[in-house]
């Protein structure tokens, strides 16, 4: 299924494989996400969607395949280098600076979109002051749309869990990314935090006009935000297409939806 | 609170006073903080005995090691070679200077400039590893330099050493007196301190603590671990080479084993007994751990039991140093 227009995928994965020693742990994954689009990544633990994650932004170099990004390849990058071309990603722990204050961590996010290298940001120039009360601005606008605004100068290890989780998210987004790669954002959130999570990437998606690939088990989340759906077993792609069509493929439904713990996923 | 940061309040001009850099946001001068800061540097003036100076100009060289060091050591990465770098600035520096006839003042930029050259390409290198990998490597490289500087016997003078060093002199005013040398090293110190205390407000300064806290999240949103460490690394060299530099100036004699590994450990023990997370860390370190054994003189074989010791009380009692005994909690609740 191409994605509609003759508009070229943001994120195109094809052929991607990973192998631990004996363990393929991610075979021949083909994927693509479109501008603005929505896509969810779902399967049973130890499907390898974590570790498809992390072959996409380069914390793993991959045994075979390729990443495109904006029709430029990426494979074999550093992380921080495919976050400077406009991929970034959250973990599925929570994962902040836990000394530094809410506001402190928007803009550590924010560092990347800073021109120069650190070479040069320790001479203070007048466009480097421009370009830092801009970020200040951009902190303010996520720090409101994330509903985390009271919380701006609490430090952020001092945070309640689902707080901390959606904070993970925001520095995500305060890296200006064209994607935004989510690892089990709704994890270990209660059915309020959920939803507030829920309406926080539709807020960003309308504010911004992000894309967004994520994994989650939460399937209330998953069908409710998503465009397009790939399932993952065992390393291998065993379906895609609209939630629809995944809830009535025979296949998920043997491999994962009907699975015996599906019901406390 | 820290007592530079209150002291010299460095505010760029035209910048808003926000609170998110909030650890960095420069705080108002507050008179406790001038007051001690003041005192402190004074305290060797009111004694006026050449001990007194000498232990006086020694803290200021180890505080601008030492807070050296504690860049890198913010940015993730504890070294053993920063010893050796100190080494290194001093012996480019005597050459320099006693060897070419070159100003102090281009000794000393070479001496930064050397050291700092140094750790880049070793950086470069070695920065792949991390954590003990990195410890171990940097321990090989202090051994190496210290036996370069024990066989290259033509430049170094071996293990004799250079003696006859010339005393600091700028602009034709050689410090020669000890209140004299103590009232420039004062100076310096205080400039490197203010230094640091802007740069840790700058981005590159949040970079290397991002990469400190937490280097994970730091790569994946956009701060290059590596980079960031290379940076920190090559900054905290270039100071290791300055200390190094008024270190022969001031002594006249450097020899290798002034720049061993004991001298190494002596600097990260400095710097944890300080605080090495707060820029005033390496001042408290240094003032604390340097006259430290002059008290056990007696018995010169057992100071470094009491270097041991105060790394084992601070490290059970006072993790973060002793500069967190009035921010450290304060700061968690801010």
């Amino acid at each position: 299924m191409m994605p509609s227009g003759n508009q070229k995928p943001l994120l195109q994965v094809q052929g991607l494989t990973k192998r631990f020693g004996g363990l393929l742990a991610v075979s021949d994954l083909a994927l693509h996400v479109g501008h603005n689009e929505v896509v969810g990544l779902i399967g049973p633990n130890g499907a390898g969607k974590s570790t498809a994650f992390n072959l996409i932004n380069g914390t793993l170099r991959p045994t075979a395949g390729r990443v495109h990004l904006d029709d430029q390849e990426v494979t074999g990058l550093r992380p921080s280098e495919i976050v400077r071309r406009g991929l970034a990603r959250t973990f599925q722990s929570t994962s902040v600076y836990p000394d530094a204050t809410v506001a402190q961590n928007l803009l550590r996010g924010a560092l990347s979109t800073l021109p120069g290298s650190i070479w040069t940001h320790t001479i203070t120039t007048h466009a480097r002051r421009a370009a830092l009360r801009r970020i200040e601005c951009d902190v303010d606008e996520i720090l409101e749309l994330s509903g985390l605004g009271p919380q701006r100068h609490v430090a952020a290890g001092a945070l309640a869990y689902g707080h901390q989780k959606l904070l993970g998210v925001a520095i995500g987004f305060a890296t200006r990314p064209k994607i935004l790669l989510l690892d089990e954002p709704a994890a270990g959130l209660n059915g309020e935090e959920c939803a507030e999570l829920g309406r926080l990437l539709q807020r960003l998606q309308t504010h911004r006009g992000i894309a967004v690939l994520f994994v989650e088990h939460h399937m209330a989340v998953v069908m409710a935000l998503c465009q397009r759906i790939y399932v993952l077993v065992q390393g291998r792609k065993i379906a895609e297409g609209t939630p629809q069509q995944i809830q009535a493929d025979p296949a998920v439904i043997e491999a994962y939806l009907g699975a015996p713990d599906y019901a406390h996923a | 609170m820290n007592l530079i940061k209150t002291a010299f309040p460095l505010t760029p001009e035209g910048a808003k006073p926000e609170q998110i850099r909030g650890s960095a946001a420069p705080k108002p001068l507050t008179f406790v903080g001038a007051g001690l800061l003041a005192t402190l540097i004074c305290l060797p003036f009111i004694l006026n005995q050449a001990f007194s100076y000498h232990l006086a100009i020694f803290i200021c060289i180890n505080t601008i090691v030492v807070v050296s060091l504690s860049l890198l050591a913010r940015a993730g990465q504890i070294s053993l070679c920063h010893g050796a770098l100190v080494g290194v600035g001093a012996y480019v520096s005597a050459a320099m200077v006693k060897g070419l006839g070159l100003p102090f003042l281009v000794g000393a930029a070479m001496a930064m400039i050397c050291a700092a050259l140094l750790a880049y390409l070793l950086g470069r290198i070695v920065l792949r590893l991390q954590g003990v990998y990195f410890v171990l490597i940097t321990f090989a490289f202090s051994e190496l330099v210290r036996l370069v500087l024990l066989e290259w016997v033509d430049i170094t003078g071996g293990a004799n050493g250079i003696t006859n060093i010339p005393a600091i002199s700028i602009a034709g005013y050689a410090f020669k007196e000890k209140p004299a040398i103590y009232a420039g090293m004062a100076l310096v110190t205080v400039a490197v301190l203010a230094f640091f205390r802007h740069f840790y407000s700058t981005p590159a300064g949040e970079a290397v603590d991002a990469v400190g806290e937490n280097p994970a999240l730091a790569e994946s949103s956009g701060i290059g671990v590596h980079r960031t460490q290379l940076f920190s690394f090559t900054l905290a060299s270039a100071f290791a080479g300055l200390g190094g530099s008024l270190m022969a100036h001031y002594l006249g004699y450097i020899s290798p084993e002034s720049f061993n590994m004991h001298y190494s450990v002596a600097l990260i023990v400095m710097m944890v007994v300080g605080g090495r997370k707060y820029l005033l860390g390496g001042l408290i370190g240094a003032a604390v751990m340097t006259p430290l054994p002059e008290f056990f003189r007696s018995a010169v074989e057992t100071q470094d039991i009491f270097y041991g010791v105060a790394l084992i009380l601070i490290l059970r009692f006072l993790p973060q140093g002793l500069a967190s005994i009035r921010t450290g909690r304060g700061k968690e609740s801010a």
